[in-house]
């Protein structure tokens, strides 16, 4: 189950901003920021994936019950490498203008974490050196200070290190603190210390020991591990679903797409519809269908079933209605009640249902719905992004490769009113698109004051055609959602391709008169 | 406007409306579509800004073809296209009507002085299909100094060269200057 409202501070805003350096043709420090709706542009083979990679190598790393011995588990369910040497900047720069690879993030209040990595070709990756930085506390220049913790920092540098960027020597008070060593836990480093005997937070009496300075206890882990993302290779035409079990935390592990059935059966049995009730919207918005419903088939399988009319034939059926209906006492006489029994006896054993209610509602879908892999590839596909945009908590980060895939044009640019009521709700939205009509509705959106144009942020990767290196420009829409000298070429294209196709039409028809 | 060569044009509406391949089924009249469009097209391409006014707006919003709409949208996306309805030149419509002798010349002069405002407000530059129009007011820049400092283009009249003109930055060419305009390629008529 998701996270309930009051308790949305506590994962603050989430991820604000990501620094990639040295990952495939990001050779050079990439450094973007992150805001509600972010969005990720440009041609083919730009370097948009692989700005968001390192954040999906390290969600399979955290998920993983292996503890690989490099930082990183390189193969899994979002990243297939077998060798660092797969993912590291390869380029024409001379040795000494190289990058190693590092990744840093800013996240919630003034927190930002980073690490720096050292490569060689036996050892492959291992973790260089580590920072982290509670800013609110500390210093806000991580000019000054990057990098500071290594393995062979003293335990001296590691203390005043702390004293500077952490609240922790205060919080534990600086009598009996005393700070061990630099530690690597996985891709992170961080410091490992003693805090003295003392009250807990509850007034308890706690003895001495050992606690750890390091980014996942900032809570970078978390956004990591509840980040949801819906890849581009979706769409999965199957019959069945399996019955998934939702995390009460919001963590999806592996991919998206095999939760999203158990979720939508889950919001259809919920006391409060609001979610189905927006993914019903969703979907009706994009003229895709006018409901949707799950179908349990068995004790462990769900089918997905939307109706074969467009328009809305029946009044919906809520969950807490679902529920009162197995507690109806028909007034049968006993042939009636004998027969309706059998039959529904009948229906709920080859149906796998719960109750008679159920059996009732999966008799009735046979005759007015379809499974979803009966119809076009279109819902299947933006069902995860729909399913993921209304699941997440504000500050949870949600990154949808092209979003608009299978979709029609008008489903497209009508698709931007969805992700901006999800960025407006504080969830942190990167979409990868080649969209011109969803991008032009995102504007849209803005200059409709829909969404406020400091929500957006827009960046468009290029690379360069001698060097193989993207660089990226950044651009936040002004409140008239106009993007001035942003360069994305989808105006060129448009354009282009219209005048082409009007001088090719006009030269035919004047020689077809010749 | 950040691109160093970009020049601010007042694009009347009739380029808009042009802009399409509508004759295309016609194409023994004389096309002024193709032409309209290959000078938005440049315009785009060379980073020019368009100045619209109030009424130019609502003209386009009338006449513009397909292509013409997604051009203005364009352009307005990348911020290259500004709002000037040129107030302060407003009272130049007493004297430069009274150069002329009709009732009917002085209303159609009147009817498109917004295009003299915005483009003496702004670059000085129009760009039009119209013939009538820069007549007058070239009958009127003996009496109205402000308007010699006009420069005019016409895809229709001018074919391909005016869309060169445009790729090669617009610049305001002496045989530009509206007058002079009128008496190299009008003078005929």
């Amino acid at each position: 189950m998701a996270i309930h409202p009051s308790n949305w501070h506590l994962f603050g805003p989430g991820i604000t901003r990501i620094a990639v350096t040295g990952f495939k043709s990001l050779a050079t420090k990439t450094d973007l920021e992150i805001r509600p709706l972010t969005v990720l542009a440009g041609a083919n083979s730009s370097g948009k994936s692989s700005f968001m990679q390192p954040l999906l190598l390290m969600k399979q790393t955290l998920e993983s019950d292996v503890n690989p011995a490099a930082p990183f588990l390189m193969s899994g369910p979002y990243t297939r490498y077998t060798q660092a040497r797969q993912f590291l900047s390869r380029t024409y720069l001379p040795r000494k203008e190289q990058s190693p690879l590092a990744f840093e993030f800013s996240f919630d209040e003034g927190m930002t974490a980073g690490m720096l990595y050292s490569a060689e070709a036996q050892r492959g990756v291992t973790i260089e050196r580590g920072l982290s930085i509670e800013e609110s506390w500390g210093s806000r220049s991580t000019e000054e200070s990057q990098w500071r913790i290594t393995t062979r920092s003293t335990p001296d540098e590691l203390r005043s290190m702390l004293l500077k960027f952490s609240s922790i020597p205060l919080m534990m008070g600086q009598v009996g603190f005393t700070v061990l060593s630099a530690v690597n836990s996985r891709f992170y480093q961080g410091v490992l210390y003693s805090a003295p005997a003392g009250e807990g937070p509850r007034g308890e009496a706690m003895g001495r020991r050992e606690l750890y300075h390091m980014p996942e206890n900032l809570g970078l882990n978390s956004h990591i591990r509840r980040m949801i993302y819906v890849p581009g290779l979706r769409g999965d035409q199957n019959r069945k679903w399996l019955f998934t079990e939702i995390s009460e935390q919001g963590f999806f592990e592996g991919p998206f797409e095999s939760y999203v059935p158990s979720l939508i059966y889950s919001w259809q049995h919920a006391d409060d519809t609001k979610r189905e009730d927006e993914l019903e919207a969703g979907l009706e918005l994009l003229g895709l269908a006018s409901s949707i419903t799950t179908m349990r088939v068995s004790e462990s399988e769900l089918e997905v079933l939307i109706p074969i009319a467009l328009e809305r034939s029946r009044p919906k059926i809520t969950g807490p209605e679902r529920r009162k209906m197995s507690e109806l006492n028909f007034e049968l006489g006993k042939e009636q009640f004998e027969t309706v029994e059998s039959a529904l006896n009948l229906a709920m054993k080859r149906s796998g249902a719960k109750d008679p209610a159920e059996a009732l509602l999966n008799i009735a879908v046979q005759y007015t719905h379809v499974n979803i892999a009966d119809v076009g590839l279109a819902v299947s596909t933006v069902l995860p992004v729909l399913v993921a945009l209304i699941q997440a908590d504000p500050g949870q980060l949600v990154y949808i490769e092209q979003p608009e895939l299978h979709l029609h044009p008008r489903a497209q640019w009508k698709l931007a009113q969805v992700l901006a009521q999800a960025a407006n709700r504080g969830v942190r939205l990167v979409i990868e698109t080649h969209s011109s009509l969803l991008l032009r509705g995102i504007l849209t959106q803005i200059a409709e004051s829909k969404i406020a144009n400091d929500k957006a942020i827009l960046h468009w990767f290029e690379r360069d055609s001698k060097t193989g290196i993207s660089t990226v420009h950044s651009a936040e829409p002004d409140p008239a959602g106009r993007v001035g000298d942003w360069p994305e070429d989808f105006g060129d294209v448009e354009l282009g391709s219209d005048n082409d196709y009007l001088n090719a039409v006009e030269n035919k028809m004047v020689a077809g008169t010749k | 406007m950040s691109w160093k060569n970009s020049k601010q044009l007042v694009v009347d509406a009739n380029v808009g409306q042009g802009s399409s391949n509508d004759k295309m089924f016609n194409p023994v009249l004389e096309d002024s579509g193709s032409q309209s469009r290959q000078c938005l097209q440049a315009i785009w391409e060379e980073r020019h800004v368009a100045v619209f006014s109030g009424n130019l707006r609502d003209e386009w919003g009338r006449h513009a073809s397909s292509y013409a709409k997604r051009w203005l949208r364009n352009m307005e996306q990348k911020c290259r296209i500004i709002e000037e309805d040129g107030e302060r030149f407003a009272e130049l419509a007493i004297p430069a009507c009274a150069c002329l002798s009709t009732a009917g010349e002085k209303a159609a002069l009147a009817k498109d002085l917004h295009l003299i405002q915005s483009a003496l407000a702004t670059g000085q530059l129009i760009l039009s299909n119209e013939v009538r129009f820069p007549r007058f007011v070239a009958l009127a820049c003996g009496a109205v100094q402000e308007l010699v400092s006009l420069y005019y283009a016409n895809p229709t009249v001018e074919g391909d060269r005016c869309r060169l003109w445009i790729k090669a930055g617009a610049e305001k060419d002496a045989d530009r200057r509206i007058d002079v305009w009128v008496e190299n390629h009008l003078k005929s008529d």
